[in-house]
């Protein structure tokens, strides 16, 4: 029987209770350890790193939330100066390097220990790469370490002994790697997450050491070498890690504590910012019109960094209109990239003229592709098409976000205009705009790509015949050759010139059409110091610190 | 009101001069009337888009950006330059369109699949009732990714998802209703006299679910609508440069603090809109129910 | 009545077995798989994480080794959360889910029933406008425009409120609460209202009346019970949507619940996160679903078991 009060005024007294029950409810909850006072005398710095990690072991993860944690929990052989991205030592503290610039000899720090006080060697590092390599670890970034005698060998399960690898532990304090080719770019590899070291026996007593997914990493469990370490881990809401003591350069550390959040919603991290629930974000996303209003308002809140990415469009060269160089060209050059910039995207970006994003040390594309209308529609006509007549019907590929879907209605807009041509839009979820660009079902697709490290390689690689992120079905076997000679040179001036060389052909044959290069744009409390801007969007936390200065 | 016949059965035996009646206690309930005359334009409006709108929808004004209202552009323009006003009235389009065919498909749906199962009961119920409790139970979003890879895009299909996700509730209110009735005394009378089955199921129980169907109705359009940009993002529906009210209202809360105006002109529209067509609903539903309380 | 649920609860075992089987299908068929990304995977470390994962046997061997593990309620490891399992995901999820979800059908069914009455009772006057218009915004501002809204003015400008977080300060779950509240506090009202006037106009009310008992007894005692009926039909599926639909909500207000994993599973393709919470919303669904049928039931006697048989 269902409890029928008899007066309305019960009825609303009724209401009052379920009320008040919500309200303790409410209550129970515990109250915020944190207040603002607090947190400048204790050092805790609260950031937003966009999305909930998929795990923390630096083997497996490829993604940039994990990264910027794994910087806190892990290091490398070495790790870089924040302001200038040269190497600086980190688990080795010095190094000596060939002539051939094939043979390295890293001296391992002494007195090195893990988070859990037990002693790291020379043999950890080889552990830790060869689990790396391991073939059924399947590690995606296995490939940074391709260029060691036979880990490639190893890596693809023909080769089972892994004293054949060019990676030896000479002693306690000393590490052998021998490569079978000259790679200026190897000292920064050893900073990359997936060439970081790992604790052998807390990884076996959680499994094999090709098991993916155990429970090592865990905050119980997880044993880790960096100047920070895990203390709490709730998934889809915060990561806190606390200073490592036991870390070689403890005295450094300013931070008592890092919360990492994993806030996806754009509007939601700026408001948590704006009302001081976190001091800084991470992924140097924030949302184009919020860029703008912080820099008016409140300059110093905000940091605009150029970084290695490029924003680019690509052409399906496998099949007509797009096949033909001449139609290509015309829709590249038909792209007012300032206008675009100033426009639509905003925040500072750049317009780009060509693959490779500004910002690697001795290397400027000299390669060039700009905005000519006229040239266009010659270029059009020339390609049979004079005045668009003819023109077959094309669409732009995109997944759905603002920013794309923003770019490709002004591209669709500008085409119609210059080149009389009519280009409809079709945006796909992730996924499926993957597949389609991956099976070549598209005319034009838009699509980003970010360097892995600061090296022309990191951009040009990719358009090598054969290579799996080379979705535009362009192969040019000229192109090729430059790219195979220029990845065995040692001389880097003779290196960056076969790139250039290789470069002016990708422009000049345009299966892509480049459009701005990427900014990152992060929030930044002013009272957040030691902070960077650099072309990595690095940001290591061993040496911030708050202060209201 | 003066009709007050104790007998449900034998409203439906003068039924013409009902409809009649029902049509004018509907034109003596003012916000009704409103109501209708409001979605009446807005069909209108939807119909002579282009005869009325100002700008081209895609029109793109990259150096103005996004403006607030002035002379020129009455509701403002949106980030691209684009006039807001000429966006709304070409969004009514879609969504209008949307709302109409998707309620129909659910309406029908939902409507015979209820009636069947309420009416009938038994070893029947159970089954009709538990494919709809799988199909409740199903991950959307996986389900229409396949859709279009299947039927690629195209607009029917928009209506046929949005139509067979909403028909669902629909078909659980209506059994439930039909039991009811189906249970009451006079149903027995009408079984007791010999009536055929179709004839019971139309003229004597549909009719007394109209009410809460009408209600239901109305309350499923304004899911419908904001549906739709959900599909758009998923690739189904609109396409830009093409403009829905979901869309406009879901890129305007983005910028809800820098561009208000790209936030109130979709809302509004929209909620006149919807306020209009639940009171002539509701005005529906009072006027056909004869027996709604109206001392 | 107990017959009754025992037999509701054995047809629950096919219509979950239809579920999970669809399901696997319609994710397998499914264009993007896991571990697709912007950068490719090379093939052969493809090859490995397909085994890894159990891809690279026939669909129908995966099919069968799931439905085993399942039995022995495992739901598998999560392919996008390396290191957790899908059960440990949804545990963790959940408690923050029923919480909000909670709040939100008390918030819910507080204001949708008081409107709702209040409505029914004074049927077109300006009360019943007044009711039914607060209750229409609930349905007119989606709760992707409604939660922002609220932030911006509880949270920003008047700065009563957090922005954002669950169980981190005394008064976060309020916004999160009401946003979610308000959408279904509309259909709420109006449903009661309905259903209300449809009781109200019935022939024992008639009776009552002309027996002289005051209008607060009548709508309290005798019509509340079957103006309820609509409402009751309607919460049953309702609180399941709003468990699994909740996801705007906890993606606006950074909850760890549920709903962003069911959503985010599907984007990311984690095959069995996918069908994990896929099968404990079809479990939420047949459960409410069941019980919404046995208050109906028990609110209107003319719906008998028998007829169900």
């Amino acid at each position: 029987m269902v409890f029928i009060p008899s007066t309305l005024s019960r009825v609303s007294a009724c209401s009052a209770i379920i009320l008040l029950v919500v309200l303790l409810a409410g209550c129970n909850k515990t109250e915020p350890e944190s207040n603002n006072k607090v947190i400048s005398h204790q050092q805790i710095l609260r950031v937003n790193n966009g999305l909930e990690p998929q795990d923390l072991d630096p083997h497996i993860t490829t993604g940039i939330p994990e990264y910027y944690i794994q910087l806190s929990l892990f290091e490398g052989l070495v790790s870089k100066n924040p302001q200038t991205l040269e190497p600086v030592p980190a688990v080795a503290e010095s190094w000596e390097i060939s002539d051939d610039q094939t043979h390295y000899v890293f001296h391992i720090r002494k007195n090195l220990h893990w988070s859990n006080g037990e002693a790291i060697t020379a043999r950890d590092v080889v552990y830790s790469w060869k689990r790396l390599l391991m073939p059924k670890l399947a590690s995606e970034y296995a490939y940074m370490l391709e260029a060691v005698v036979n880990a490639r060998a190893f890596n693809k399960g023909e080769i089972s002994d892994f004293t054949s690898v060019g990676i030896k532990a000479l002693d306690d304090n000393t590490l052998e790697v021998t490569l079978n080719k000259p790679v200026p770019y190897f000292l920064q590899l050893l900073d990359h997450q997936s060439t970081y070291i790992v604790p052998q026996n807390i990884i076996e007593s959680f499994g094999k050491i090709d098991d993916r997914g155990t429970a090592w990493t865990r905050p119980e469990n997880i044993v880790s070498n960096g100047p920070f370490r895990l203390k709490e881990w709730t998934p889809n809401k915060v990561i806190v890690v606390e200073r490592n003591p036991a870390y070689w350069d403890a005295a450094a550390v300013k931070l008592d504590e890092i919360h990492y959040y994993a806030v996806d919603n754009k509007q939601t991290e700026e408001r948590m910012y704006r009302t001081g629930q976190i001091d800084m974000t991470l992924d140097g996303q924030i949302l184009t019109d919020k860029i703008e209003v912080y820099q008016q308002q409140q300059p110093d809140h905000i940091h605009l960094t150029p970084f290695l990415g490029t924003y680019y469009y690509l052409f399906n060269t496998t099949r007509p209109p797009f096949d033909n160089v001449l139609v290509r060209r015309a829709f590249s050059m038909a792209i007012d990239r300032d206008s675009i910039t100033k426009n639509v995207v905003k925040g500072g970006r750049k317009p780009a003229t060509a693959f490779t994003a500004p910002g690697i040390t001795g290397y400027t594309p000299r390669a060039n592709i700009h905005f000519d209308p006229v040239m266009a529609k010659q270029l059009l006509a020339e390609a049979g098409y004079p005045d668009g007549k003819g023109f077959p019907a094309i669409s732009i590929l995109y997944n759905t976000h603002n920013t794309h879907r923003n770019v490709a209605t002004t591209l669709q807009q500008m085409w119609k205009e210059i080149l009389n041509v009519n280009v409809t839009l079709i945006n796909q979820e992730w996924k499926v705009y993957l597949n389609s660009r991956e099976t070549g079902d598209y005319d034009i697709a838009r699509a980003g790509w970010l360097a892995d490290f600061a090296d022309p390689t990191s951009f040009l690689d990719m358009f090598e015949s054969g290579n799996g992120n080379n979705h535009t079905g362009w192969s040019n076997p000229e192109y090729d050759h430059l790219i195979t000679l220029a990845n065995q040179t040692a001389n880097q001036t003779e290196r960056f010139e076969l790139f250039q060389q290789a470069e002016q052909i990708l422009i000049d044959e345009s299966p892509v059409a480049p459009i701005y290069y990427e900014m990152s744009a992060n929030l930044v409390n002013p009272r957040v110091k030691g902070i960077y801007p650099n072309a990595l969007t690095y940001h290591p936390f061993k040496s911030v610190y708050l202060s209201d200065d | 009101m003066t009709v007050d016949s104790p007998l449900p059965l034998h409203q439906y035996q003068q039924g013409r001069s009902l409809w009649q009646d029902a049509i004018s206690r509907l034109r003596q309930n003012r916000l009704a009337v409103f109501g209708f005359w409001v979605v009446t334009c807005f069909i209108l409006i939807a119909l002579f888009a282009d005869l009325i709108a100002p700008y081209s929808y895609e029109e793109q004004n990259l150096d103005l950006g996004a403006s607030p209202p002035s002379s020129a552009h009455w509701f403002g323009t949106d980030t691209l330059g684009r006039d807001l006003f000429t966006r709304i009235l070409y969004g009514s389009r879609v969504s209008l369109l949307v709302s109409f065919l998707s309620t129909v498909v659910a309406l029908t749906i939902g409507v015979l699949w209820g009636t069947v199962s309420g009416y009938f009961g038994g070893r029947l119920d159970m089954i009709m009732m538990r494919i709809v409790d799988i199909l409740y139970a199903l991950p959307f979003t996986i389900f229409i990714i396949l859709l279009m890879v299947v039927f690629g895009r195209n607009i029917y299909l928009l209506f046929i998802t949005i139509g067979a996700v909403e028909w669902l509730t629909m078909a659980r209110i209506v059994r439930s209703q039909v039991m009811s009735i189906r249970n009451q005394e006079y149903i027995d009378a009408v079984i007791s006299m010999g009536l055929s089955r179709p004839r019971i199921i139309f003229r004597h129980i549909l009719p007394n679910i109209l009410g809460p169907v009408i209600v239901y109705t109305t309350l499923t359009i304004p899911g419908i609508i904001l549906l739709e940009s959900f599909l758009s993002f998923l690739g189904l529906g609109v396409q830009p440069p093409m403009s829905s009210w979901g869309s406009l209202i879901s890129s305007g809360v983005e910028t809800m603090e820098e561009y208000p105006w790209l936030l109130v002109f979709p809302s509004l529209t929209l909620s006149l809109t919807l306020f209009s067509l639940n009171f002539l609903g509701d005005g529906l539903r009072d006027a056909i129910d004869p027996r709604s309380a109206r001392e | 009545m107990l017959k009754f649920i025992l037999f509701r609860i054995l047809q629950a075992i096919p219509v979950l077995l239809i579920v999970i089987t669809v399901t696997f299908a319609l994710v397998h068929a499914a264009p993007g798989g896991p571990f697709d990304s912007e950068k490719k995977v090379s093939p052969e470390i493809l090859k490995n994480l397909n085994e890894r994962y159990n891809l690279n046997a026939p669909v129908y061997e995966e099919y069968l080794d799931y439905l085993s593990s399942l039995l022995q309620g495992d739901l598998g490891p999560s392919f996008k959360y390396v290191n957790r399992s899908v059960t440990e995901m949804i545990l963790t999820g959940l408690p923050s889910t029923l919480e909000l979800g909670l709040y939100a059908i008390m918030i819910a069914l507080m204001i949708g029933i008081s409107a709702g009455l209040l409505a029914a009772v004074r049927p077109n006057t300006w009360i019943d406008y007044v009711c039914m218009s607060i209750s229409m915004l609930g349905i007119c501002l989606p709760s992707f425009l409604m939660g922002p809204l609220l932030v911006v003015v509880f949270g920003i400008w008047l700065e009563w409120l957090p922005v954002s977080g669950w169980g981190d300060s005394r008064w976060d779950w309020v916004l999160p609460s009401f946003t979610l509240g308000f959408a279904y506090a509309a259909y709420i009202a109006r449903l009661t209202r309905g259903g209300m006037l449809e009781i109200l106009s019935q022939d024992f009310i008639r009776t009552a009346r002309a027996k002289g008992l005051s209008e607060a007894r009548i709508v309290l005692k005798h019509a509340l019970k079957g103006g309820l009926l609509p409402v009751v039909t309607f919460l049953g599926p309702a609180f399941a949507g709003l468990l699994s639909g909740s996801f705007i909500i906890e993606t606006i207000f950074q909850i760890p619940g549920i709903g962003r994993l069911y959503v985010q599973a599907a984007f990311n393709r984690d095959y069995t996160m996918i069908m994990g919470t896929t099968i404990f919303f079809s479990v939420l669904i047949v459960v409410f679903n069941l019980l919404s049928d046995i208050i109906a039931a028990t609110l209107n006697p003319r719906i008998s078991y028998q007829a169900k048989q």
